[in-house]
């Protein structure tokens, strides 16, 4: 069976976080979101708008008390053996993310090159991947053009973001940037 | 099924590393044995080696520690640590300072990424060390001389200020060379082993002129007594040993070599009735970064200024930082690059290559991950500019002839 929500790791979360409109595109997920407890306990940033303004740090206490992300742990004995083995390849937050997801059966939202290759390598079809370009997507589907590219490039210059090469929506983020 | 990772690592190896965290805590093993629920005897055997510990003991553990789990379970190479060598060298001062062995730690763990950097992505340091100097028995004055001579020829430095040491150290030498947060006493830390090299560690805090004397300084350890851990402490009891005392002779006649400094004050004094003066010798200082305590008294040595001549600007109130500010001089800036460059450089590709998550590349640049990111993204740039100019030199014919005629 398949729960009911979206776990995200901190390299999607810090991006959804850079939109300021955190609210609309979780919803776009029509799943809850969750982080786990490593994600939510790392020390997470963003840029400013212009080069000098100074970086803040995230908070994701007011997100997580809006009930608009859940923070979930590792909670069976598996789960936790697992969190461990993942982490001697992976940082704490990634292991935990792909440990709990893989044991839920939860999807899960990463854009970590090496954690998707492990997920993939480890788990195969049992846990399924979502990256930013794809989140961004559904929620560009109701938003006009010009809102989509002012959102787009915050992400690209607050969280110093943009999809990979392989990425298959890269040329429609490209576009969708490209605006006057 | 397969072993999971905490029956395959070597339980020495992970207990070295909770030892480690344990005292970046400042947490005594009793202290530990309490919240955990068990005696102190288990934490030493755990610290040992002689019990491996549970999955659910080591997440108690690392929360304990405030640290990653990530960090004990990692699979990166096991090298040896430089901590019992500063124990053996420098334990009083340990005994004394606790917080001066994260200084030691911090060195260990940097040095330890920047091989596993090395490990991974399969380009290995290429290191050119010469064998130590022998300098036993020779005069501290004569040993610093004929050593700073000998490194600044080998270096091809020349008697002039050198304004990227650090840059020739690292990419001549292969020295590992870092700038982190010290306790404010301590101006540097080395250290050696044949698996990571020499490793030095500079007080990212301290200023500008303080760090290269530090670098200097350091250098001249791994000169003349590489097999040796050392702390320099700034404290006067602390500066009177004799290698304590070569070092800082040492760097004094590698920064600030006496010929090309006598050509410089003759220079200067020709053809002015005033002489040299204390606006001259400040910005002689500033020249080779070094301070203007450090110009003066090594003037006074080389009979270019008179006796005394510091102790006297002391007695009179004389403040350097104020007459730099009036010369605008700006001898504090920060420093730009904490990690050497080649380290960032493999991180970025380790990232490039999937072999490091972009955690995992926050943690080995010590910032967060959008720094880290925007890391990346400078040196990609930096790369496809250098290709660009590759592009740029292909269409250039350089056997083209310039004669006009």
């Amino acid at each position: 069976m398949v729960n009911q929500f979206t776990l995200l790791d901190s390299s999607v979360l810090i991006n959804i976080l850079a939109t300021n409109q955190v609210e609309a595109v979780l919803k776009t997920l029509n799943t809850g979101a969750g982080v786990c407890s490593a994600v939510a306990a790392e020390a997470l940033y963003l840029r400013g708008e212009r080069p000098t303004d100074p970086r803040t740090k995230i908070s994701l206490g007011p997100l997580i008390e809006q009930g608009l992300l859940q923070e979930h742990t590792v909670q069976t004995e598996q789960e936790r053996e697992l969190y461990v083995d993942l982490a001697a390849d992976l940082d704490d937050g990634e292991a935990m993310t792909l440990a709990i997801a893989y044991e839920r059966r939860i999807i899960t939202a990463t854009d970590d090159k090496k954690a998707r290759r492990i997920a993939r390598a480890r788990f195969g079809n049992d846990v399924r991947l979502l990256g930013t370009a794809d989140i961004m997507n559904r929620w560009a589907q109701d938003q006009d053009e010009m809102s989509v590219c002012a959102v787009l490039r915050r992400i690209e210059t607050v969280a110093q973001f943009r999809p990979p090469n392989d990425d298959p929506l890269l040329r429609w983020w490209l576009t969708a940037t490209a605006q006057p | 099924m397969d072993r999971s990772v905490l029956e395959q690592i070597d339980p020495r190896v992970l207990g070295a590393r909770l030892q480690d965290a344990r005292k970046v805590a400042g947490l005594t093993q009793q202290a530990v044995a309490e919240p955990m629920g068990m005696a102190r005897t288990t934490i030493v055997a755990i610290e040992k080696g002689d019990r491996r510990v549970t999955v659910d003991e080591l997440l108690s553990l690392a929360k304990l520690y405030g640290r990653q789990v990530s960090e004990f379970v990692s699979r990166r190479a096991v090298t040896e640590s430089f901590v019992p060598q500063f124990r053996a060298t420098e334990r009083d001062i340990l005994d004394e300072h606790a917080d001066f062995e994260q200084a030691a730690i911090e060195l260990q763990r940097l040095a330890e990424d920047y091989a596993e950097l090395e490990r991974i992505t399969s380009v290995p340091a290429t290191r050119s060390y010469l064998p130590p100097y022998e300098v036993s028995g020779a005069q501290i004055e004569q040993t610093a001389a004929y050593v700073a001579s000998a490194e600044r020829n080998r270096l091809g430095l020349g008697d002039g200020p050198i304004g990227n040491l650090r840059e020739r150290l690292e990419t001549d030498l292969g020295l590992r060379i870092f700038y982190y947060r010290m306790p404010s006493r301590i101006a540097g830390v080395f250290a050696y082993n044949d698996p990571l090299g020499a490793c030095i560690g500079i007080n990212v805090s301290h200023p500008r002129d303080r760090r290269q004397w530090s670098l200097a300084h350091e250098f001249g350890h791994f000169l003349m007594h590489r097999y040796r851990a050392e702390i320099t402490v700034l404290e006067v009891r602390r500066r009177g040993s004799a290698s304590e005392r070569l070092a800082d002779e040492f760097a004094s006649q590698f920064l600030m070599p006496a010929s090309g400094l006598e050509r410089r004050m003759t220079e200067l004094a020709m053809g002015r009735s005033t002489g040299v003066t204390l606006a001259d010798v400040i910005s002689l200082a500033d020249l080779y970064r070094v301070s203007v305590q450090a110009m003066i008294l090594r003037l006074e040595t080389l009979r270019r200024l008179p006796p005394g001549t510091w102790d006297r600007l002391k007695v009179e109130g004389f403040k350097p930082q104020h007459a730099q500010r009036l010369l605008g001089i700006d001898a504090n800036p920060a420093v730009r690059e904490t990690l050497p460059q080649r380290y960032v450089a493999l991180a970025v590709e380790a990232l490039r290559r999937g072999e490091l998550s972009e955690g995992q590349l926050a943690r080995y640049l010590r910032t967060d991950r959008v720094t880290a990111r925007a890391q990346v993204e400078e040196a990609r740039q930096q790369i496809y500019s250098e290709q660009d100019e590759f592009a740029n030199l292909a269409d250039l014919d350089l056997a083209r002839s310039l004669d006009a005629r």
